[in-house]
């Protein structure tokens, strides 16, 4: 079979390439959907503008919060510290506690309470809380920013009523890279 | 594997992957801009089981996108892009799929729906045909290579997942409608919704087509059929899916009546080829519950009820006589399925997994087709009776476990126990290793498999209870190389083993467990997309032999693809694409040629879309445009089968609300 005595020779002549690539660098890092979502999360301080009456008085921190688990909430506790309003952020990481949510500027809805995701961005509503979550459809659902992947990219939906009601305004920029659901459900 | 080796994987599997504080990776993400952050494509912390990239085995995917941009109307059509597949299609009731070099009934490749099995339950074949509404699938998934330590008998050469559109995917609805060449007409729709607030869905879909194909008459059809001879194909289907929070209620129904003239040849026979009617019908109903409690545990647990039944109103063959056995053959097969099925996933570090699964199903076979004779060619006959049912259980366990225990480098290992009441206990195990990280992944894989026999093969004529399953091993070494973002390729080498094949022993009269077929094979591919330009290309090498070194029957040994895809604009978009197969030795001689062979084949089609505003689309999809003559081997006669010559269809689609 000289056939199969050339496919067993190439079969040798891949295995010895493939250790070669396999010691070789690997290259440029591989991107998380996780570390995405969480660079959006930092660049939301720099196109989202809060109503100054939304903010809730004295806060000593811009606070970006995390509520539940999800993997984005490693790379999220890992941003830089960035100034907004002239207030220094910090990230918190709330897990199922739903009690310290007032402080939030942004609120980050983990994939554990995504059934719950829809209510706690209704009862933010006039807060001043920026919310954000993957749950399918959660712009639709009365959320602000839902973030859903499009042939393996992270998309961002956007739901301006909410915006508002929430006391937000949202760049323009940011607006013209997303899509924007006008009116809520 | 000894029992301390056990415990110091898992130690090893249990270490963090790497190191704390902000990865590179995140700290070059922060100094992008959004059209940037936009473009990153992403390893999905995936809310489906597994990527395809670190899959302990090799899957192809077709996307919903892929299949409007190549206009695929039939299942056939989309699996004929990828490496490694070949058909017999002989032209009528149904068209035969050989994966990796198997010729089979189509009993060698599971197909489901949705996670659920629509194999014909009596044969275990499955129907190929323009009865799945392709219109309503987001993806096909097909998983080369043995996976029955996963799914049980019958996925031997692999399994093909049609993946339809859940609810929350749809928002809206689309319909269309195609006519063309040969009679061929189609409309289809799916429209679906979902509530996030209220945590309900719910989605339909369906088709309806008819055709009535390349005509094979007279010497276009090497003289086997009559100048009268009919050959229509006519499918309908309805899918739902009703869903409530962690619940789906799902139903499939499909629908076939074909003519089955060209099942066999009536020439010269006092068969008439024309008022047959093969009627089959699946149903699929299931009832999911499915929770997940991320990166913990996740449980899915399934109720499902299967029937494929041959209707009564069946008629297979019409004798040019009247007698008592003759005129119109009316036939009756119903079977059915019951069974549960549990999966558990489990993850006790951040890189180890486990998966763990049981199944039990009982199912109600008919022994036979139950026939009935009109004494009259131009009398149908009345509804069969009901034949005598056969009942059979099936107890199946299962159990996966994955473990990262470098960076880059996962083991899977597998193993499944079946225990059933007609063909016994079958252990099927499998086993990856799989090192994925930036540019390169390889794969190195195996796999065992069976197709059990059905209780009558064991009870005919003089019986044989020691036939055994069919059994496959399979070896497997896998690589995939992304260049750049925009080119990716992809090699497989693969050895199978199928041994102990159910073969007719004549003098004996009855079945045993006899042969083998050997394949060494590899397929090769690669995907190129720049801008409006997106170019493939594939070519798959079989050598299938027998157990005495002679080549394998209705298997080429070579076979080729490409295509190319570029939109002009928004409105214009044009796919074409060639596939090369090299000559089949054919099972019997071909009278038409004197020859052992079907000569080698180039086909092209094409896809021009020449609208696409406002929801609005058409195209008009051309197949076999160079109008070439080619066929494809036999194994009952006719000797071979002509396949069709160029085919126009223009489809005009409207969406709305997606």
């Amino acid at each position: 079979m000289k056939t199969a005595c050339l496919l067993k020779t190439s079969l040798r002549t891949a295995l010895a390439a493939a250790a070669l690539l396999a010691a070789a660098p690997a290259g440029a890092a591989e991107v998380s959907e996780a570390e995405v979502k969480a660079a959006y999360i930092y660049n939301f301080t720099r196109f989202v503008e809060w109503e100054k009456t939304a903010v809730s008085s004295a806060p000593a921190h811009f606070d970006i919060c995390a509520l539940g688990k999800d993997p984005v909430n490693a790379p999220l506790s890992h941003l830089p510290e960035t100034e907004v309003l002239g207030l220094k952020t910090r990230v918190r990481l709330l897990g199922e506690d739903e009690s310290g949510l007032a402080s939030c500027r942004i609120l980050f809805i983990g994939r554990s309470l995504d059934k719950r995701a829809p209510a706690i961005a209704r009862s933010l509503v006039g807060r001043g809380a920026l919310t954000v979550s993957s749950m399918p459809g959660f712009a639709g659902a009365g959320g602000v920013i839902g973030f859903s992947t499009e042939k393996g990219r992270v998309k961002l939906e956007i739901n301006l009523r909410a915006a508002r009601e929430a006391g937000v305004r949202i760049n323009y920029r940011l607006l013209e890279l997303s899509r924007v659901i006008r009116d809520g459900p | 594997m000894r029992p301390i080796l056990v415990p110091l994987i898992f130690l090893f599997c249990a270490a963090p992957a790497g190191a704390g504080g902000a990865s590179q990776g995140l700290r070059e993400l922060l100094s992008y801009d959004l059209e940037e952050l936009m473009n990153i494509e992403v390893v999905s912390a995936s809310r489906e089981p597994e990527q395809a990239r670190r899959a302990p085995a090799t899957v192809r995917v077709i996307t919903a996108e892929q299949i409007r941009e190549r206009g695929y109307q039939t299942l056939e059509e989309a699996l004929a892009g990828l490496p490694g597949f070949q058909f017999r299609n002989i032209s009528g009731f149904n068209s035969y799929v050989f994966l990796r070099g198997l010729p089979s009934q189509n009993n060698l490749i599971l197909l489901l729906v949705d996670g659920v099995q629509v194999n014909e339950l009596n044969s275990g074949g499955f129907y190929a045909g323009a009865q799945h509404n392709l219109a309503n699938v987001k993806r096909i998934e097909v998983v080369y290579g043995p996976a029955s330590a996963l799914y049980g008998t019958n996925a031997v050469s692999g399994v093909i997942n049609l993946i339809t559109n859940e609810p929350r995917d749809l928002r809206g609805g689309a319909g269309s409608a195609l006519a063309g060449s040969f009679g061929t007409r189609a409309l289809d729709f799916k429209y679906g919704r979902h509530d996030e607030a209220l945590g309900y869905g719910v989605s339909l879909s369906g088709k309806l087509s008819r055709t009535d194909k390349d005509s094979l008459r007279g010497n276009r059809g090497d003289g086997n059929w009559s100048q009268g001879m009919e050959n229509f194909e006519e499918d309908g289907s309805f899918d739902g899916k009703l869903v409530y929070k962690d619940f789906t209620l799902g139903l499939l129904i499909q629908d076939k009546r074909s003519s089955i003239a060209t099942n066999e040849t009536t020439a010269g026979t006092g068969l008439i080829d024309f008022g047959t009617n093969w009627h089959i019908r699946f149903t699929n109903a299931y009832l999911k519950y499915s929770y997940e409690k991320p990166a913990a545990w996740a449980l899915e647990s399934r109720l499902y009820y299967r029937d494929t039944t041959v209707l009564d109103d069946t008629i297979t063959r019409i004798y040019d006589t009247v007698c008592s056995t003759c005129g119109q053959q009316g036939q009756y097969r119903p079977n059915e399925l019951f069974g549960l099925e549990t999966q558990l996933r489990y993850s006790p570090a951040e890189t180890v997994e486990v998966t763990g699964g049981a199944a039990a199903e009982h199912e109600n076979l008919a022994r036979d087709f139950a026939t009935s004779w009109s004494g009259d060619p131009l009398v149908r006959p009345a509804a069969p009776a009901s034949p005598a049912l056969a009942s059979n259980e099936l107890l199946s366990l299962y159990a996966q476990a994955r473990c990262d225990f470098a960076p880059g480098f996962r083991l899977t290992g597998g193993l499944r126990h079946d225990n059933s009441s007609s063909y016994g206990k079958v252990n099927t195990p499998r086993a990856g290793l799989v090192y994925s990280r930036g540019k390169l992944t390889l794969k190195l894989l195996y796999a065992e498999a069976f197709r059990a026999p059905k209780p009558w093969d064991l009870t005919y004529g003089a019986g044989n209870p020691g036939l055994a399953p069919e059994e496959l091993r399979s070896g497997e070494l896998a690589g995939e190389y992304d260049f750049s973002g925009n080119f990716r390729t992809e090699l497989s080498f693969y050895r199978n083993k199928l041994r102990g094949l159910h073969t007719l022993d004549g003098a004996a009269n009855r079945w045993v467990n006899a042969g083998s077929i050997e394949t060494l094979g590899l397929e090769a591919r690669a995907e190129y997309a720049l801008g409006g330009l997106k170019a493939r290309a594939n070519y798959a090498f079989q050598d299938s032999e027998d157990g005495g070194g002679d080549a394998i029957a209705e298997i080429s040994r070579h076979g080729a693809g490409a295509g190319l895809f570029y939109a002009f604009g928004r409105q214009v978009k044009l796919d074409l694409e060639g596939r090369w197969t090299s000559r089949r030795k054919n099972p019997s001689t071909i009278a038409a040629t004197g020859g052992g062979y079907v000569g080698a084949a180039f086909v092209t089609d094409s896809t021009l879309t020449f609208l696409d505003s406002d929801g609005l689309t058409a195209r008009l999809i051309g197949r076999n445009i160079f109008n070439g003559r080619y066929y494809h081997t036999s194994n009952r006669p006719p000797d071979r089968y002509r396949q069709p010559g160029r085919q126009l269809l223009l489809q005009l689609s409207y969406a709305f609300g997606m």
